[in-house]
């Protein structure tokens, strides 16, 4: 109890000063919702546009509603683990990290938070003014119970793909750069989450690809459960996957890093 | 005897970005193979979009098929040679590391943009020929010697437009104390250019005309070569080139009589 009251103390710590540093650089937070923002609606221009030429199974005001909510979703569930191990392990300042009375989590954690706090921040004037504007075409209707899964979804999805990026963050110690497995996962991610083609309109085969994908919970089980496009049961098992996927990559972080340390040959210092 | 200077130069940067590459060549391989999936990729989400209509704003899958292929060798040849140059301009001159290109006794244009290259990139280009060579290998397309041809000077073209908008956003950083992230318009750029511009702006005259400098890149070329628009438009793609790279080179030599050096 005293270790966590310690280690949650350490987090708020080095959130607040990983914050302090972030945003020194507003107009980086502003181009990074630029860049969120961009591909969302890319997507919905093309979806709209088939839309109008073709029955689908989401109409138009859904479809606005889907890409919208993944701009937010996104940034709920968003993780910078990968790139802060990745980039500490091959420059060697992992080495430093270790000397430290605790465990290399804190940091990272700190990392993800200050930077998930900085983009909402500089991305909740845009979600007010489109909710104050579209708010009556937008196809939501938020009530406790939704919001509540809502608000649980985006957590579990969270915790996920924070579990995720961080597990192959430390594959660097055997692949000595990140970036291509970033890469390969952004795009895999982009797929499998729901970001360009919603499960709704997914083929028979994406679909099922998708429904048992952890990439799932980082962006289309939340907004399935804000749309209600998800049964009671549905949901339910939406959950029990999630907890699963959960447990799994926390047993797999855990094995990877143990085993990782022991090749890890602190390049760069 | 100058051409000779420079060519060797750009041979020793060459073999000096190469040697780099080879220190980490299992991410060199990984990247390969990412760009190989990445082309897959792109190709079965157009397949997806396709399932639902014959045409989406006026393209058939074919057509969209060619402008990803000559977007992907345009977009390899970019980030190859150019875009690890441009995305350093900002921390050059940040940390007032402009003031030693500006010393050297070579054209700081020159060394600013030739300096660093991502010979991986080649695995992009390589993706673009290989749907090129698809579509018309396919008949997807109605083959013609003109329409293969043409496809090198667009690409040229395009590549000089990709330039001029990313500089135009780099020159920036010379006013503004930190500029780090670049590489988001590159982003925002390319994502924008994967498909015809015409979806995104439903075929608007109005807007394709306020987004022209994304329409010369890839869109409007395509439609030359697919017979979709006059011929006489590759004069107009050449104006339209020459408009931009002409603007940002002013604003960029305006930008450096305002260049103070951070180091001082």
């Amino acid at each position: 109890m005293k270790q966590l009251a310690r280690n949650i103390r350490l987090t708020w710590v080095f959130t607040a000063t990983f914050w302090q540093t972030i945003s020194q650089y507003r107009i980086g937070a502003v181009t990074w919702i630029i860049n969120a923002a961009v591909t969302p609606l890319l997507m919905m221009s093309i979806w709209l546009v088939i839309s109008s030429q073709q029955q689908l199974a989401m109409n138009q005001s859904q479809i606005v509603t889907y890409f919208f909510l993944t701009v937010v979703v996104d940034r709920l569930t968003g993780s910078w683990s990968m790139s802060k191990i990745g980039e500490q392990i091959r420059s060697g300042n992992f080495s430093n990290v270790l000397l430290k009375p605790f465990s290399y989590l804190i940091e990272v954690v700190s990392h993800t938070l200050s930077f998930k706090f900085i983009r909402l921040m500089a991305l909740t004037p845009i979600i007010v003014t489109v909710i104050a504007i579209f708010g009556n075409t937008l196809g939501f209707k938020f009530t406790i119970w939704s919001s509540l899964l809502f608000a649980l979804a985006a957590v579990l999805g969270f915790l996920i793909r924070f579990c995720w990026t961080s597990m192959l963050g430390l594959l660097t110690f055997w692949l000595e750069e990140y970036y291509s497995i970033d890469a390969l996962d952004g795009l895999i991610g982009q797929v499998l989450s729901g970001g360009l083609i919603p499960l709704a309109l997914a083929p028979s085969l994406l679909g099922h690809l998708i429904i048992y994908s952890h990439y799932r919970f980082f962006i289309s089980f939340p907004i399935e459960l804000a749309l209600g496009q998800t049964g009671r049961y549905q949901a339910f098992e939406g959950f029990v996957l999630g907890g699963l996927y959960l447990l799994l990559l926390i047993l797999l972080n855990s094995i990877i890093y143990k085993v990782g340390l022991k090749k890890y040959g602190a390049y760069g210092n | 005897m100058i051409m000779k200077r420079y060519l060797d130069l750009i041979i020793r940067f060459t073999q000096n970005n190469l040697s780099r590459e080879m220190e980490f060549r299992e991410n060199f391989i990984f990247w390969i193979l990412v760009q190989a999936f990445y082309v897959g990729l792109h190709l079965l989400t157009i397949n997806i979009y396709f399932g639902f209509a014959d045409t989406i704003a006026g393209w058939t899958k074919p057509e969209v098929y060619l402008l990803v292929g000559i977007f992907r060798v345009m977009e390899g040849a970019f980030k190859m040679l150019i875009h690890p140059n441009i995305v350093k301009l900002p921390e050059f001159i940040n940390r007032g590391d402009l003031d030693f290109a500006l010393t050297k006794p070579v054209n700081t244009q020159f060394l600013l943009g030739t300096r660093y290259q991502r010979l991986d990139e080649a695995a992009t280009i390589l993706g673009g020929v290989g749907v090129l060579v698809y579509v018309y290998s396919q008949n997807l397309i109605l083959f013609s010697w003109a329409s293969i041809l043409s496809i090198l000077p667009f690409s040229l073209l395009g590549l000089t437009v990709m330039y001029s908008l990313m500089m135009f956003f780099v020159t920036f950083s010379v006013f503004l104390t930190k500029m780090s992230s670049i590489w988001v318009y590159w982003e925002v750029l390319s994502k924008s250019l994967r498909l015809p511009i015409d979806v995104y702006t439903h075929g608007s005259k109005v807007f394709n005309g306020i987004l022209w400098p994304f329409v010369i890149v890839v869109t409007l070329p395509a439609q030359i070569i697919l017979g979709k628009m006059p011929a006489y438009f590759f004069f107009l793609e050449i104006i339209g080139c020459a408009i931009l790279l002409w603007a940002v080179n002013k604003f960029w030599n305006f930008a450096l009589r305002h260049y103070s050096s951070a180091s001082s």
